[in-house]
């Protein structure tokens, strides 16, 4: 395909489309967007919503501005949620609790403190960004014991009764199994696992038996840089009505969300899927997992 | 009173509001923070800090600045408030907090355990339905300052952070400030030093002593629903800390209250039928609160005609 013709396919692509990983800041380390002219752009693009996120702290104080103010009246939903990391003291009820009273849709467990990310990312801790902070104590989900902690279990109550989003990435599917039956036994209906192929070392079954619960499986720009193939493998183990498309963290303070967006629905048509497919995992699916149009029920 | 009515909304111009609490908040608020910035710059205020006692409003200013006015240099200041929601007193909120420009770092207020038995009948989380909290001190049951208290400080120090007292109980404050100044924290208040808090006027002249600010909240001194003290009892405070160590902040942004810059305003007022000298107010509302977060002074061009060295 031409150049040009990409890129209009993308321009169209994007129009009702819902970003779950919009990474914005300002953030202590690393890259992170400026929120305000990221969701500008989405707004401009025709897209439907945006799930503002970091890892360091909620962006629901500064979405729920926005929303009352610049973005009132407009079609772009604006949704932000709390990750579970130490900077809110770990998993901790009271930080779910306020975020979810105060307009937060999900909740990410421990991201860049999950113990499993640790794990997986020893060599770039020892000379990367993270050697700005002092050093994390890392979190389970899961007790020595290898039972769900006590204290996600009010968590659960919460994310149940305020029908909020149940997010996890970084950790490692010997938790994430547990975790989310735990969850759905507590009355969690969504689900949504992170770009498993970059930490959470689940195998094609384990997808599906996930992708058979109900949860959702995000691939952002991260999983394709981590292995180009991982969206076409994904696609061979769970049905598309399962999978999600998102931008992921920007490499770079240059790049935006919107970048990452582009890029990912460009590898998606590279890869052959087909444009009707990609607007599912773009607009249907990421829209029916946070309950912001009729959820047809898992496929 | 003409006279006053005037001079009071001179006053305004270049004061500093450091005990602002707008919305968005789980607490029911009376505006919300891009309205309170519109509030600031039509009177000209020279700085406001907002705060919300469960989040820190830091990332929320890097954002707002620009819906300021074109041209505005209304500074917004933030900071970190160690309550449940932030995981209490926990460094690495401050550390985050603190790399992102937060000037402010609250030791607990509302999950404070003095808060919780002396404001026991406020019961925020009663009313709200929200989960008890975890009751917080900065001292361990031997009345030892805890050591994750002491890594909070030494981040602060190194950030030449400010450092204020929440709603800890006036007997936490020696051990909590001895132990800041050792570790090289200079920036020190508290806040309604006399409300909840316990302090008696011995306590302020001590504290002031160890160049501790104290903060008075116009809420508590302005006609209204939240109105605690005497009018002429800001005469005693003064002189029991000094006008040296004496701010002034609105603590508004209550429903049932005037909005923030009114109250400030009225406070202002209210000091001016005390009979404090403008440009006494002038230290109580803006020089002593730009000096304890260290950013410049107000613009006193405007008042050259009204203060006076002392």
């Amino acid at each position: 395909m031409p150049i040009d013709e990409i890129e209009a396919k993308i321009d169209e692509l994007l129009k009702g489309a819902i970003d779950l990983g919009c990474q914005t800041g300002p953030v202590p380390v690393g890259h992170a967007a400026d929120p305000l002219p990221t969701a500008r752009a989405a707004r401009d693009a025709g897209m439907a919503g945006l799930v503002l996120n970091n890892h360091f702290y909620p962006m629901t104080p500064v979405v729920q501005i926005l929303r009352r103010h610049e973005f009132a009246n407009s079609t772009l939903e604006l949704v932000s949620g709390v990750a579970l990391n130490t900077w809110v003291g770990g998993l901790n009820v009271y930080a779910v609790e306020h975020d979810v009273r105060l307009g937060g849709r999900v909740v990410w467990m421990p991201t860049l403190s999950a113990d499993n990310d640790r794990r997986h990312t020893y060599r770039q801790r020892r000379t990367g960004p993270m050697t700005a902070l002092r050093p994390q104590r890392t979190l389970s989900v899961l007790d020595d014991l290898g039972r769900v902690r006590d204290e996600l279990g009010p968590i659960f109550d919460l994310i149940a009764g305020h029908d909020a989003v149940l997010a996890a990435g970084h950790l490692h599917i010997s938790e994430i199994l547990p975790l989310f039956r735990a969850a759905e036994d507590k009355g969690v209906t969504r689900l949504l696992l992170v770009d498993p192929v970059l930490y959470s070392d689940a195998t094609d079954s384990d997808l599906r038996a996930l992708s058979d619960m109900g949860v959702f499986v995000a691939v952002t720009g991260q999983s394709i840089a981590a292995d180009p193939d991982s969206l076409a493998a994904l696609l061979a183990a769970v049905p598309p009505e399962q999978i999600i498309l998102a931008s992921g963290a920007v490499p770079s303070d240059n790049q935006t969300p919107l970048h990452a967006l582009r890029a990912i629905i460009a590898h998606g048509l590279a890869q052959r899927v087909d444009s009707g497919m990609l607007r599912v995992m773009l607009s249907t699916n990421p829209a029916r997992l946070l309950g912001l149009a009729p959820d047809q029920g898992a496929a | 009173m003409e006279q006053h009515h005037d001079l009071a909304d001179r006053l305004l111009v270049g004061a500093v509001d450091l005990h602002c609490h707008t919305g968005p908040s789980i607490m029911e608020r009376k505006l919300d923070h891009l309205e309170q910035i519109a509030d600031a710059e039509a009177a000209g205020l020279h700085a406001v800090l907002f705060k919300d006692h469960f989040y820190s409003n830091t990332p929320v200013m890097a954002t707002l600045g620009a819906y300021r006015r074109p041209g505005s240099d209304l500074h917004l200041l933030s900071g970190v408030p160690l309550n449940n929601q932030l995981g209490g007193l926990n460094p690495d909120a401050v550390q985050q907090g603190l790399m992102l420009g937060a000037r402010m770092v609250w030791m607990p207020t509302l999950c404070a355990h003095n808060h919780l038995r002396t404001a026991f009948a406020y019961n925020l989380h009663g009313r709200l339905g929200l989960a008890p909290p975890t009751a917080l001190s900065v001292i361990d049951d031997a009345g030892v300052l805890r050591d994750e208290v002491k890594e909070i400080l030494d981040l602060m120090a190194a950030h030449d952070a400010v450092l204020c007292g929440g709603h800890l109980h006036v007997s936490e404050f020696y051990p909590l400030f001895t132990e800041a100044k050792e570790r090289g924290v200079t920036r020190m208040v508290v806040s309604h030093p006399t409300y909840w808090i316990e302090a008696k006027l011995d306590d302020l002249r001590e504290l002031a002593g160890m160049g501790v600010y104290l903060e008075h909240c116009a809420c508590m001194l302005i006609e209204g629903p939240s109105r605690k003290f005497e009018f002429d009892a800001l005469r005693d405070y003064v002189d029991a800390a000094g006008l040296e160590h004496t701010i002034i902040g609105s603590d508004l942004g209550q429903t049932f209250n005037p909005r923030p810059v009114p109250g400030f305003r009225a406070a202002i007022a209210l000091c001016l039928e005390l009979g404090f000298s403008p440009t006494e107010i002038r230290a109580m509302t803006s020089h002593n609160a730009t000096r304890l977060v260290g950013i410049a002074s107000a613009d006193d061009a405007h008042l050259q005609d009204c203060l006076h060295a002392h």
